[in-house]
């Protein structure tokens, strides 16, 4: 990330989000990304998934500048390259778990998206809640069938924003767990936007976001 | 499988409930398109095929009053085979009992084209030949049933006697007049003289059928070689005119109320497309975080209005393809030439007209779709559709030239067309409008009772008021256009009508027929006025051919018209400009004409017209103008000339009577038994046959308009169900704070009869609006409100807001507030 920047224009005037920020992360390391409520992670999260587009400034993604890719380019590239994991989970309610999980792959032609869709939520120990619906799951379920979502096709970035926002202690301490294991076994970069300074140390490094600056 | 593909399979599993509305509409929609496309070309294929039989023949030469020379007729066996019957209007006499009947006589040739069906069963040939000296006659079953006669019995005819030997079953050629005066009697031409009624002056019309071998331009070959005759030449193509005058209106009737519902459907659509793609904005974020592409979402939905449309194409199929046969009966009861089948053309045309309609209005909601935010997932707990953009609405120009195409094909004028363009341009941004004022105006005035205001503030009210308003107006502009077709025959005539048309009272009896009318207790009104049979040529000696027919007017230069002269200004129909002649005025022949036929082509006093009479042309110079009143069926004339040639040309007078209803079979009596061959026109026996065929119009149209609507009502229940959410959060806030379901059914019942008069009074103003523009200044007919289906519409406004705010909003009323809570 080169100079990013990020306004945007409210009835109030411009507001910066984010100011000139400049960071690399590399191929398989894990980032926290902490700051206080409107301080600009989840814009920072946004950005790096091509779900918003910066005001100034340029990312690379292995080796492309996200800038000269279309919308669809980019969301063929979140299909294949880039997982998200969302604090509400995000999973379609009139779709069964496995359904959910293979979305990803299906949008981006696979023909065996169902086997492999089955076959990691049995990895995830959710073999027998495949043909659940979301609301017949519980709260960490449901994140632990949003997050084989997130890792079905494989991606090289996993973005994940207070993935256990919505969860009990335990059943968040499960699913960060997972995270870190699946992140590893994949040597996928993660970037893991949190309040939670704990799960943050989890992570190789930290970056902490004050007023939408990088502080050291 | 296609990704697209998968999302559609899914989104059929998961959420088919929430297309039924919009579907339901399409599908009324398509099936009054249908129907009336599929209407529209059984007539044509009716008048195509038996407008051969209905003619008579390949041509038809009429003239009035005489029959054409000996060396002309040879002239027409010449160009084929040749049939020539007499048609005139004549008393039929059994005893005491005498009935007026339109008489034809027909020569050895006839029928040319189709066949003459007899009950009991026997040739034409042998029931009219004479048999012990007295000829045969066939007749309609109506009148062997007013005679009380059966086959065997005699009837009088002028002085010949009659044997009725059979009932005419069918007829070929009587679709070519759809209102008779009496049922049909036939007789041999051969018998014509013996009755004594075709003496100089008489109204009778003489025509030659001719069927070709050869083809060609018969009309010109004909014109050529007898330049000077005042001929009425018809083919093929013009058989049936009065038919086809009939057709007409109530056609373009049937082209606004199958737009108008393909439009309303349309708007179904479109509301319930937004709706639906508003509900499903949150997957459609989710997809596009998930990598999905818009080319495969714009797919998944794209198919899925395609679906729609195959759906709702093959129910609408279904339901309109039995509709022309169960009419056939209808249109034949009253000789429509209607030929009821399956024809692949009008489905072709609503095919693609509802694909248009279909692709255009729910296209629009999908562009905002397709720009749905999918960062919104991040952001927000609602997410929405993209905005809209101008470029959105683009899809409107191929659904808009779909419909002006749909209504050319259906034989719409370009008039019409027209008004249907601005219709489909103008009613939704009119509607909208109109009722975005009204929300205005309730926000700048309204501050009491709170809960309605703040009802009516609401976003969705915009949208409710308009679609009910337009539902509405099309309901009583549909109501209102149909009413006056009825009532343009039937309305204003039984208070004013005369009791009796007198026809073809000799000159020479005149005077006798005034004594005895005169003398009969409770005969009044008595008026009576020479009568020929003359055809406009030239105005200003410019052939009328070459000028062109302003709309409502142009039927005085179609064919022959009633004429008169007269010494005085005949009551009923005052002067409006310039003065009527002196009593014994011998000078050029001057004319009064009507006014507004004056006006239409622009005719004023002192101006040239040249009228053929008899054969023989007449110039006369219009001395006066006067103001017909044509409703009430006085007697009336066009024309009035001036005492001078035409005084001495043979004719004879028509009168009308006034005589109480109780006294009129008395008086009917009276007057038959002294003058036999003066023919007699119950007035109110023919406005009973009228009356009969305009229950049956009047039922179709209500059905017609009622399935409009129904569609409306549909499109009004998906815009209330739209607000569905909102107005369950705000049911719940309310009950928070205290209002009891009684009260919220009360703020609810408030609201919706307080929008439906609202759009009542609009629908009133814009319906009313329409049906006259459509009615007067389009087809050029004569308008009037109809104020029982106006308030009706007012009635049905309230009604059917109350009934779709409730369904709508019968989930938010019933809706608890704990599990409402403990689920956010």
């Amino acid at each position: 990330m080169e100079n990013l920047s990020l306004h945007l224009t409210s009835d109030a005037g411009e507001i910066n989000i984010l100011r000139k920020l400049n960071f690399t992360v590399g191929r398989g390391e894990s980032v926290g990304i902490t700051g206080p409520s409107g301080s600009g992670k989840t814009s920072l999260l946004l950005l790096l998934a091509g779900l918003e587009r910066p005001s100034e400034g340029r990312i690379e993604f292995s080796g492309t500048d996200m800038a000269s890719l279309g919308e669809d380019s980019l969301a063929e590239l979140r299909g294949r390259r880039i997982g998200i994991v969302f604090q509400s989970f995000h999973l379609v309610p009139s779709q069964r778990a496995w359904e959910n999980v293979a979305l990803p792959l299906e949008l981006a032609g696979a023909g065996d998206a169902e086997q492999r869709a089955r076959h990691l939520l049995g990895e995830l120990g959710l073999a027998d809640r495949a043909d659940h619906f979301p609301s017949q799951l519980s709260g960490g379920e449901q994140q632990r069938v949003a997050i084989a979502r997130a890792v079905a096709a494989d991606p090289v970035l996993l973005l994940a924003d207070e993935p256990t926002g919505n969860l009990d202690q335990r059943n968040g301490t499960r699913v960060m767990d997972l995270l870190f294991s699946l992140q590893e076994t994949r040597n996928a970069t993660f970037l893991l936007v949190t309040h939670d300074s704990t799960l943050a140390a989890r992570c190789d490094r930290i970056l902490q976001l004050e007023d939408g600056r990088l502080e050291a | 499988m296609d990704a697209a593909l998968l999302l559609l399979r899914r989104e059929l599993r998961d959420h088919q409930g929430a297309m039924w509305v919009p579907l339901l509409a399409l599908v009324l929609g398509i099936f009054l398109i249908g129907t009336i496309a599929s209407l529209n070309a059984a007539t044509r294929a009716g008048l195509a095929l038996q407008g051969r039989a209905i003619l008579g023949g390949d041509f038809e030469v009429r003239q009035i009053y005489r029959p054409v020379s000996a060396e002309q007729i040879a002239f027409f066996h010449a160009l084929g085979r040749t049939s020539g019957i007499i048609e005139m209007r004549a008393m039929v006499h059994r005893g005491p009992a005498a009935l007026l009947s339109e008489l034809k006589a027909v020569d050895e040739a006839y029928p040319l084209a189709g066949t003459v069906t007899l009950s009991p069963s026997m040739t034409l040939a042998e029931a009219l030949a004479r048999r012990d000296g007295v000829p045969g006659a066939v007749a309609d079953a109506l009148l062997f049933e007013r005679l009380h006669a059966r086959p065997g019995d005699e009837i009088q005819v002028g002085a010949q006697r009659f044997v009725l030997r059979a009932r005419l079953v069918d007829e070929p050629d009587r679709a070519a007049r759809i209102f008779a005066l009496g049922p049909r009697l036939m007789i041999g031409a051969s018998e014509m003289a013996a009755t004594g009624l075709a003496q100089p002056g008489a109204l009778a019309y003489y025509s030659y059928r001719i069927v070709t071998a050869s083809g060609g331009d018969f009309r010109a070959m004909v014109q050529r070689a007898y330049p000077g005759e005042a001929w009425r030449i018809r083919d093929v193509s013009d058989a049936s005119e009065g038919t086809r005058r009939f057709l007409r209106d109530f056609d373009a009737f049937l082209v606004v109320i199958g737009i108008a519902s393909l439009m309303l459907g349309g708007m179904g659509l479109f509301i319930g497309m937004l709706r639906y793609l508003e509900k499903r904005a949150y997957t459609i974020a989710l997809l596009r975080c998930l990598g999905g592409r818009q080319g495969q979402i714009a797919r998944c939905y794209g198919l899925l209005l395609v679906l729609l449309w195959v759906v709702a194409l093959a129910c609408g199929m279904l339901l309109a393809i039995p509709v022309p046969f169960l009419l056939a009966p209808w249109a034949e009861q009253y000789h429509v030439p209607f030929a009821a089948g399956f024809y692949g053309f009008p489905w072709v045309l609503t095919a693609t007209t509802s694909l248009a309609v279909i692709l255009g209005a729910g296209t629009i909601p999908l562009f905002r779709a397709l720009r749905t935010e999918p960062a919104q997932l991040l952001r927000s707990r609602h997410i929405q559709l993209g905005h809209a953009r101008f470029g959105d609405y683009l899809p409107f120009v191929p659904l808009l030239a779909a419909l002006a195409g749909a209504a050319h094909f259906l034989g719409a004028s370009p008039r019409l067309v027209l008004g249907i363009l601005l219709l489909a341009l103008g009613s939704a941004p009119l509607f909208l409008g109109l009722a975005a004022s009204i929300r205005g105006l309730a926000a700048r005035f309204l501050k009491k009772p709170v809960l309605l205001r703040q009802a009516l503030l609401r976003r969705g009210t915009t949208r409710i008021i308009a679609i009910l308003g337009l539902s509405l107006s099309l309901f009583v502009g549909l109501t209102q256009i149909g009413g006056n077709l009825r009532t343009i025959i039937a309305a204003s005539l039984p208070a004013r009508a005369p009791s009796f048309y007198f026809l073809d009272i000799p000159a020479d009896m005149a005077a006798r027929f005034d004594r005895a009318v005169t003398g009969f207790t409770g005969a009044s009104d008595l008026q009576r006025l020479p009568m020929l049979r003359g055809r406009i040529t030239r105005l200003q000696d410019i052939p009328v051919e070459r000028i062109v027919r302003p709309a409502g007017e142009g039927w005085v230069l179609e064919g022959d018209r009633g004429i008169t002269w007269s010494r005085t200004l005949p009551p009923g129909a005052p002067l409006t400009a310039g003065r009527w002649w002196a009593p014994d005025y011998q000078g050029p022949m001057l004319v009064s004409l009507d006014q507004d036929v004056a006006k239409a082509f622009n005719l004023k006093i002192g101006d040239r017209i040249t009228v053929a009479v008899l054969g023989r042309s007449f110039d006369a110079e219009i001395a006066n103008l006067r103001q017909i009143q044509w409703s009430g069926l006085a007697m009336n004339f066009v024309m009035v000339f001036s005492p001078g040639p035409l005084s001495a040309a043979p004719q004879t007078d028509i009168a009308t009577v006034r005589v109480p209803p109780a006294r009129e079979a008395k008086f009917l009596e009276a007057i038959t038994s002294q003058f036999p061959n003066v023919s007699v026109v119950h007035v109110r026996e023919v406005l009973d046959q009228v009356s009969q065929m305009l229950g049956a119009l009047r039922n179709i149209i209500l059905i017609l308009s009622g399935v409009a609507f129904l569609a409306g009502l549909l499109v009004l229940s998906g815009a209330v169900a739209a607000e569905q959410a909102d107005r369950r959060y705000e049911a719940i806030l309310f009950k928070i704070m205290g209002a009891s379901e009684r009260r919220l059914v009360r703020l609810y019942a408030a609201e919706f009869l307080f929008l439906g008069l609202l759009a009542g009074l609009l629908a009133l103003g814009v319906g009313l609006t329409a049906a006259f523009l459509f009615t007067h200044t389009l087809l050029g007919e004569p308008w009037r409100i109809q104020w029982d289906s106006a308030f009706l519409a007012v009635i049905l406004g309230l009604a059917a807001s109350l009934l779709a705010g409730f369904a709508g909003r019968w989930r938010a009323l019933g809706q608890k507030v704990a599990p409402y809570l403990r689920n956010e």
